[in-house]
């Protein structure tokens, strides 16, 4: 056994040296704060965006896409707008259009800060210190989104279930809250793979 | 299952049957370089062909390490040509979602059930600059493409929908259980359920060189419910000189210890193996469904002396380990 310093263990070590999976796991105790962008990204989510509060019905009345683009020239499509500044500013956004910053309690966005743009979970190739592999002087984001979860009260076993669909690219450099509302994003294709038994289902 | 129409070889697949039978497996895994020459390659396949009781799965890489390679479909029908089985490593790194599942069609055109499905490594130097990174589909994408290939995939031709021809594929994925820090660590295994959920059908583990996180990763999947998964040991056989470059960041995710590079500066080769050789038995012992084994400059000879030491260290690896 070569330990690394600070070496974190699923469960303390028993007699022969190996851990002793009979305890609970190992994990932080002290919840992480969460900051103010996911308070108050969650607050606006929690009452103006999510399905069924009264302004995502009244939007979602209002956006009806069509085979075209002609829709997201309507007032209402317009209306919403200045949202992308405030995700750009906020989450260094680059309009994929795409989002699930509401999936990952809104604390980071792999798609501006994962080199690889992954959406499922980070890949295997984070440092000892926990920074990215390709970027050695920033923090792997799906570390950021574990503890983001764990300070928003959230649960990140969901990241064990929860299948996110690849990007789709149709979307690109639009505007996400408008595509969220006309229901093109991936919130309806999001797969909780807890629940498939044997049935195999498309992205 | 559909059978491959280039299929001028039909060997049986020795991973899919071993893992199944619970005999525990040899694997080999060949680095492919970027020369269209895979001489050395060859020669170890041709080798291990002649073994009666060796290694029978050889694992080929897809441009490990983010540099241009030849892909592992280069050689798989060698491979099958000599009563072995191939492991074609998939990354979703440099081709889109069109093309992966175009290479998945391949592969099933050339008989090749055994898929590990990677997110890749960050892109390096390639022609005339770096390489435009894709991961259009990550590693748990790439296992759902592929289990719905199994079905076979519903599309558009003109007016009517066609269906693509259903292939069983046999698909793998990878997990790092050394990550030092908690979030690292937790992220990876709940990464490690969602790609069993997607059809993950058996795991092969990042290489490391800490027993107590390796057999942390076993009983942490029999915790979750997917104990049933056979997991692959990764034992490399490092150099110190590839050690430092693993610890420096220079091959992606693997944890180096300071201690591991003295004792490597010290040691020979037959050291090396013997280290390799203890930590085949003592996975073997600790209920893991094989060895995947690797190492630069690694002859035949060097794998075999590894499976042959670890059968004589049996169940005594524990008094012996570092």
């Amino acid at each position: 056994v070569f330990d690394s310093p600070n070496d974190f263990y699923l469960w303390p070590q028993r007699g022969d040296g190996l851990s002793d999976d009979a305890a609970d796991y190992q994990v932080r105790h002290v919840k992480p704060h969460p900051s103010l962008v996911q308070r108050f990204s969650g607050m606006v989510h929690r009452h103006f965006i999510k399905d069924g509060t009264f302004a995502a019905r009244f939007l979602a009345a209002r956006l009806k896409a069509g085979p075209n683009n002609s829709w997201r020239d309507g007032l209402w499509s317009r209306l919403l707008e200045p949202s992308a500044l405030y995700r750009k500013a906020t989450f260094g956004c680059v309009s994929c259009g795409d989002c699930l910053q509401d999936h990952l309690n809104y604390a980071g966005c792999p798609m501006r800060w994962c080199y690889k743009e992954l959406r499922n979970g980070p890949c295997g190739g984070s440092r000892v210190d926990g920074t990215c592999e390709a970027h050695a002087d920033r923090p792997c984001v799906w570390n950021l989104v574990y503890l983001g979860a764990l300070a928003m009260g959230d649960d990140p076993s969901k990241f064990a279930r929860v299948l996110v669909p690849p990007r789709d690219w149709s979307l690109d450099r639009t505007n996400a809250l408008a595509n969220r509302f006309a229901g093109l994003d991936n919130l309806s294709k999001r797969i909780d793979l807890g629940s498939v038994k044997e049935e195999t289902k498309t992205c | 299952m559909q059978t491959s129409t280039a299929g001028d070889h039909q060997a049986p697949n020795f991973l899919r049957s071993a893992l199944e039978n619970g005999e525990f497996v040899y694997t080999a895994e060949l680095v492919l370089g970027r020369d269209h020459n895979p001489a050395e390659a060859e020669g170890f396949v041709k080798q291990a062909s002649q073994q009666a009781d060796g290694i029978k799965v050889i694992s080929l890489t897809d441009l490990p390490g983010g540099n241009p390679a030849l892909p592992p479909e280069a050689l798989v029908s060698y491979v099958r040509q000599h009563n072995l089985t191939p492991i074609a490593h998939l990354s979703g790194k440099d081709g889109n979602r069109s093309f992966l599942e175009a290479r998945m069609h391949a592969l099933a055109y050339l008989g090749v059930e055994n898929v590990l499905a990677l997110t890749g490594d960050a892109q390096k130097q390639g022609f005339a600059g770096q390489s435009k990174p894709v991961y259009d589909l990550d590693s748990v994408l790439i296992l759902w493409l592929l289990r719905a290939l199994g079905s076979g995939l519903e599309y558009e031709l003109g007016p009517r929908s066609a269906r693509t021809t259903p292939f069983n594929f046999f698909a793998g994925a990878v997990v790092n259980p050394f990550k030092v820090r908690e979030p690292d660590l937790f992220m990876q295994l709940y990464k490690l359920r969602l790609k069993v959920a997607a059809g993950a059908q058996y795991i092969i583990t990042q290489l490391g060189y800490n027993l107590r996180k390796l057999y942390e990763l076993r009983q942490y999947m029999v915790r979750e419910g997917i104990g049933h998964i056979p997991v692959l040991a990764n034992v490399y056989v490092p150099t110190a000189r590839v050690a430092r470059m693993m610890q420096a960041g220079e091959l992606a995710g693997c944890v180096i210890t300071d201690e591991l590079i003295r004792r490597l500066d010290r040691e020979k080769k037959p050291e090396r193996l013997e280290r390799a050789a203890l930590l085949v038995a003592a996975a073997k012992d600790l209920g893991f469904a094989g060895a995947h084994i690797g190492g630069f400059g690694l002859t035949h000879k060097d794998f075999m002396s590894i499976i042959e030491r670890a059968a004589a260290i049996g169940k005594d690896w524990r008094g012996r380990m570092d």
